[in-house]
């Protein structure tokens, strides 16, 4: 991915796109609502919180026990496990089974560590179809982009858009209808799955005591995927554990409400080893790639150790302030808003997302927000020191940051360099984008048109978002009692 | 990587010399005790199901006995008007069922061919367990009670004993998951299949079932 060198260029571009604002802002509102419902009618929260954050804490601090006992139980079971140090190798892993199993046709469910590993790419590159089947990561795969939020992946595009890209896939007389286009993908997914050789899932949980993978999901896509191929790959972090499924029934409880205000998610699937004699469906292989990637770096810094307890719900998006106003693409890594501002620079060595940890006002919304209670804004503050002991501070950041800052300081000179910009965008503004490949925001318009500079300027936004982070930090006052 | 040498990197960065091989002791394993406390009667249970269920869009129909049931199970056939039925190959549901199909194209698992699931409208199952609390059907696949039957079809019968309906997830659990002798598959399903990916907008039935239809039967 490759949209601006720095968040806060991508940032001015995403503020200026004001259906993705809006989109983001809406969603965000809506699924932080529907999590105070859920959460309030399930009552003593903070009690439910408490545990979540124990038995992730146990888990993670005994990782090497679980993960042991894990693979142990899903040889067992008849399944197969293998280890990845990194990407690359749990990639070529993935391109391995392919091989064999002389697979022409992949289907996946939405999985953030087949992202993170960017097995797309891998395998289209080897001439594998790929399609996912995640009804928003399929508008995002349309459209060649990548998701903008954990849980919802397509908040940034609108029906007639969706309409669009469905035409494009072959879709014939088709209208903006919510029904329409949804019948469009059952029909054309339903058939995918059919033919797909093999299935790709990731792992919310896997249950150390069993050796089982339990997924999540609101559409059964994942039931689909694992249980129609004959080859089932499912790729899991290593942290992603539980001991028991006692402890399942504490994060049950857990994610969906804080993902989406869902006191249940539609379908918890759990998969224990491949079919057995006597079923007549669901794969007959499951490999499980276990995936390090930088994870385990974390465990001997105890100030970082706890971003492993986090079981990707995305409830810190919804209630960052920034992540509300930005969207998802403008942080630039797989994993977007508070935790991806805390995950994308471990799970990546260098420089790479050393500026993410900046895209935040420290509110602490984020903290406050999560089920298994990550202190997420101190983790960034840790990080922002980590960056500077190692000299992080390239000479453009440094220019960045010395330049946003003394922006906001000196309003008066603020307001003559966004004229500049605004005057210096002008020969390359066609019909309202930004089409030339030339300048600071190349790296994005590469990929796409960037919507130009909106007539409200980004100061002026900043105003809103600052709003917004006051009513945030009322709101979550009145929400964690 | 080796399994060894990844679990070593683990141990090493815990901080142990090598990885532990003995279960670690616990001070907490699952829900918080006032949640265990949490007990409902057979007939809160019964209605707490029906509520939960309905208010995620499935239908629930409570009747009193086998014949109220094959009565109802007619009624949505006539209702629905399938062109094929798949069943699970499943003895107590044969019997729960009866003749309230005849006259119906219906499929057994593991009997007819497999391919022909794809094309069946409505799919019958029973249930290993239910609950109260969220509104979930239980169902553990495996031999005769098939994956398909509930996944593919556009809508979904499932036969519920009301003496199945416990009254939180984690009882379910205990029914079900035994780590040495579960079944390869066991599905929790609350409600049709759901998406909000456009624009936010609800929509049922995008991959699974768009209706998923509980008949529970009180006497048993
Ligand atoms: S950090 Fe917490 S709130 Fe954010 S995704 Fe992870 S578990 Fe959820």
């Amino acid at each position: 991915m490759n949209q601006g060198n720095h968040v806060l260029d991508r940032a001015r571009v995403a503020l200026g796109d004001d259906f993705l604002r809006a989109a983001v802002r809406f969603t965000a509102d809506r699924l932080r609502t529907k999590k105070y419902t859920a959460t309030e009618s399930l009552g003593r929260w903070e009690e439910w919180r408490s545990r979540g954050q124990q038995i992730r804490a146990h888990t993670v601090a005994h990782l090497d026990y679980y993960l042991g006992q894990f693979a142990d139980n899903v040889t067992r079971a008849g399944g197969n496990v293998q280890f990845a140090a990194d990407a690359s190798e749990a990639s070529q892993m993935v391109l391995d089974i392919i091989r064999a199993k002389q697979a022409r046709s992949v289907v996946k469910s939405k999985s953030m560590v087949s992202e993170e590993i960017g097995i797309n790419h891998v395998l289209e590159a080897a001439d594998v179809e790929v399609v996912e089947t995640d009804l928003g990561e399929y508008i995002v795969q349309l459209a060649k982009e990548t998701p903008s939020h954990i849980i919802i992946p397509a908040i940034h595009k609108n029906r007639q858009q969706i309409k669009d890209l469905f035409t494009e896939a072959g879709g014939e007389n088709l209208t903006t209808d919510t029904k329409t286009l949804a019948g469009f993908a059952r029909r054309t997914m339903r058939k995918k799955f059919l033919e797909a050789d093999v299935g790709i899932t990731g792992c919310n949980f896997g249950i150390a005591e069993s050796g089982s993978v339990v997924l999540f999901t609101n559409e059964g896509n994942a039931d689909m995927v694992t249980n129609l191929p004959q080859t089932h790959i499912v790729l899991m972090g290593m942290e992603r554990l539980l001991p028991t499924f006692a402890d399942l029934e504490v994060m049950a409880n857990l994610l969906p409400r804080s993902a989406t205000g869902q006191n249940i998610t539609t379908y918890m699937s759990v998969l224990t080893g491949p079919r057995r004699e006597g079923d007549h469906d669901g794969a007959r292989e499951m490999h499980i790639i276990v995936l390090d990637n930088g994870r385990s770096n974390q465990l001997a810094d105890a100030k970082m150790k706890e971003v492993l307890n986090c079981i990707r719900c995305g409830a810190c998006l919804n209630v960052c302030p920034v992540y509300r106003q930005i969207g998802g693409h403008a942080y630039g890594s797989v994993y977007p808003g508070p935790i991806g501002a805390v995950l994308s620079p471990v799970l990546n060595q260098g420089e790479q997302y050393a500026d993410l940890p900046y895209a935040s006002s420290l509110c602490g919304a984020c903290s406050e927000a999560c089920p298994v209670k990550i202190p997420i804004h101190d983790m960034l503050v840790y990080l922002r020191q980590r960056n500077v002991e190692r000299g992080w501070v390239k000479p453009a950041e440094r220019a960045a940051f010395k330049g946003f800052a003394f922006a906001f300081a000196k309003v008066g000179r603020y307001k003559l360099a966004m004229r500049t910009a605004r005057i210096g965008q002008g020969p390359l503004v066609r019909d309202g984008h930004i089409e030339a490949k030339i300048g600071p925001l190349r790296g994005w318009t590469e990929g796409r048109n960037a919507p130009a500079l909106a007539q409200q300027s980004f100061r002026e936004m900043w105003g809103l978002l600052e709003q917004e982070l006051k009513t945030t930090s009322r709101e979550s006052g009145r929400t964690g009692k | 990587m080796n399994k060894e040498a990844f679990l070593n990197r683990i141990a090493t960065q815990i901080g142990r010399p090598r990885p532990l091989t003995k279960a670690p002791s616990r001070d907490v394993v699952g829900i918080p005790d006032f949640w265990r406390e949490f007990n409902l009667s057979s007939d809160e249970r019964i209605v707490h199901f029906e509520e939960r269920f309905t208010g995620l869009g499935g239908e629930v129909r409570v009747v009193d006995d086998i014949a109220q049931l094959r009565t109802a199970l007619a009624g949505i056939m006539a209702d629905r008007k399938p062109e094929r039925i798949g069943m699970w190959n499943d003895a107590e549901l044969e019997q729960w069922v009866g003749n309230s199909l005849e006259g119906q194209t219906v499929l057994k698992w593991g009997v007819d061919p497999r391919d022909q699931f794809s094309s069946i409208n409505i799919g019958i199952t029973g249930c290993s367990a239910a609950v109260a609390d969220t509104g979930t059907l239980v169902l553990a696949c495996g031999g005769g009670r098939g994956r398909s039957v509930h996944l593919l079809p556009s809508i979904h019968i499932a036969m519920v004993g009301a003496s199945q309906i416990v009254t939180r997830l984690g009882e379910a659990l205990e029914r079900v998951a035994k780590p040495t002798e579960m079944d390869s598959y066991v599905h929790f399903v609350t409600g049709p299949s759901r998406s909000s990916d456009i624009e936010n907008d609800q929509t049922t039935g995008i991959h699974g079932p768009a209706a998923v239809i509980a008949i529970v039967m009180r006497q048993a």
